[in-house]
């Protein structure tokens, strides 16, 4: 449901009261009355996998949670006419929009405290881990759920195995941080935990005039990028 | 033993004895465990929580002093004024259903029936059971996709769309002020019907034998006697309300669009789910003030 557009501009400046913003959320107001469950609002993060399994709905934003539990459960999982659900499912990347195509694609890293008294073997062992060898061990059997990170992963031999999972070897490359073109900081992980974008979204999906809701978003924004 | 050992055993024993005769003595020992409790679990974690309002401390750094610059933030901030606001209208409105219900509940119990106690006790379930569980049944029911309350509804002809319990902001509010109610019914009940059974029969039946209706007796005779518990059931339960998480947190976890959010959620999402430790502390301490109006 993330239609993206910049929050915050290279320098750290909010830049999301924009006439595209405006467009955008315009754009998925009636997008939104059209095409989407009028239960959306009230979903969490599984909603949406429930609701495409049980056949409520047929398109979502999703990694391959859904499909692997499809494959995982062939039986239970059917299509309106009895087929096995899985043989009915494609991945595809966000459609572009006017400036290009944008996705969020959650992001794992790993950290190590400073305050650790076991630093050094900490960092031996991530060393260990993402040593190519190691890694490769677990993206394979990660068949395709974790996207490949660089360019690298892209051209793995695993990629070949399911033609279903092929749009997640590229998806990287349009993927952006949040915060974009900002920092991935503190600051947009505020805006993010806050649901701010997500709220000026759905506040005019509930009917707030667009242009009230992009201006009480970039509002929130600008108090916490002081 | 050896008779040495006997005396100084009986010295022993007649020390502390002598020691838990003196009134004062006693007092402290027996107090001594409460208070102990009190200043680890509510003591301590409130001025913690004070002195993390007026520190910027984050999750993972070192907090400097800001003053009222937290309240200050929050004030000003829109999503903090809706949330206060939803925590007044949560509270009037379950309060109000609460004591209403549970009024009327207890003058019910309070006659004479068949299996009375069986009655009694198990009116007291949605209490018992855990609030997580209960309100994870709730939201079972309310589902966006799957809710059985508009699946019986469709079947039977009264809907043809489906009901936006949880996705519409109105409607999810008072789904919360429901389970709420629904949960507090029983305490109010119960501890109303306490109240009801220290009535002297006598009273209603002379206020019967002057003539007075059954209204004019439940206004005149029982309304009154009661109010005592009545204030202490209604403050507790305002309490209670007003810092309510749990139910909120697991049945829309404060949305759609902050629509149910309360101060302890989001005070909980800024200061544990963002990790603004002094910015959370500060909202949750704007309970602090109403909850001492209110007591």
């Amino acid at each position: 449901m993330v239609i993206w557009w910049a929050e915050i501009d290279k320098t750290g400046k909010v830049v999301l009261d924009s006439k595209e913003t405006l467009a955008s959320v315009q754009f998925f107001t009636a997008f939104w009355k059209e095409a989407h469950d009028e239960g959306g609002l009230a979903w969490d993060d599984t909603n949406n996998n429930r609701a495409f399994l049980s056949g409520e709905i047929s398109a979502t934003l999703n990694g391959a949670s859904i499909y692997v539990e499809s494959l995982r459960k062939p039986d239970q999982y059917k299509t309106d006419k009895g087929a096995r659900l899985n043989t009915d499912i494609l991945h595809a990347g966000l459609p572009g929009g006017p400036a290009g195509r944008y996705a969020y694609h959650t992001a794992f890293s790993h950290m190590i405290m400073k305050y650790s008294k076991n630093q050094k073997p900490a960092k031996e062992f991530l060393r260990w881990a993402h040593a190519k060898d190691n890694y490769e061990k677990w993206f394979v059997v990660q068949k395709g759920f974790a996207a490949a990170p660089t360019k690298v992963w892209e051209s793995h031999a695993m990629w070949t195995q399911n033609p279903v999972m092929l749009p997640f070897k590229t998806a990287l490359q349009h993927g952006r941080a949040m915060g974009y073109a900002g920092e991935p900081n503190r600051k947009a992980a505020e805006v993010w935990n806050k649901y701010i974008i997500t709220d000026m979204y759905a506040k005019a999906v509930q009917g707030m005039k667009a242009e009230e809701t992009v201006r009480w978003a970039a509002g929130e924004l600008r108090k916490i990028y002081v | 033993m050896t008779s040495d050992a006997l005396q100084r055993e009986r010295v022993h024993v007649s020390r502390l004895t002598r020691a838990l005769e003196n009134e004062k003595l006693l007092a402290v020992a027996l107090l001594a465990p409460a208070v102990i409790i009190l200043v680890l679990f509510i003591a301590y974690p409130f001025v913690m929580a004070i002195w993390l309002s007026l520190t910027n401390l984050r999750v993972g750094g070192v907090g400097e002093f800001v003053g009222l610059d937290n309240f200050i933030k929050a004030w000003h901030d829109t999503i903090f004024r809706t949330v206060f606001w939803n925590t007044f209208f949560y509270t009037f409105w379950a309060t109000v259903f609460k004591l209403a219900l549970g009024m009327w509940l207890a003058l019910l119990l309070n006659r004479h029936f068949r299996m009375k106690r069986i009655i009694r006790a198990s009116m007291l379930l949605p209490f018992i059971i855990p609030t997580v569980l209960s309100t994870f049944a709730w939201r079972w029911m309310f589902d966006p996709t799957f809710s059985v309350v508009n699946w019986v509804l469709y079947h039977i002809g009264f809907i043809t769309v489906r009901l936006p319990f949880l996705s519409d902001g109105d409607w999810a509010m008072w789904c919360a002020i429901l389970v709420n109610t629904w949960r507090g019914v029983p305490f109010f009940a119960i501890t109303l019907l306490a109240g009801l059974q220290t009535i002297s029969p006598d009273l209603h039946e002379a206020a019967a034998l002057d003539g007075a209706n059954a209204w004019q007796r439940f206004w005149h005779v029982t309304w009154p006697l009661l109010m005592p518990v009545t204030l202490v059931v209604v403050v507790f339960s305002v309490i209670q309300t007003f810092s309510d998480f749990q139910l909120i947190y697991v049945l829309t976890g404060g949305g759609p669009a902050n629509s149910t959010h309360l101060v302890a959620t989001y005070a909980y999402q800024l200061g544990v789910g963002t990790g603004l430790l002094g910015e959370g502390a500060a909202i949750s301490l704007f309970m602090f003030p109403v909850l001492i109006a209110v007591v």
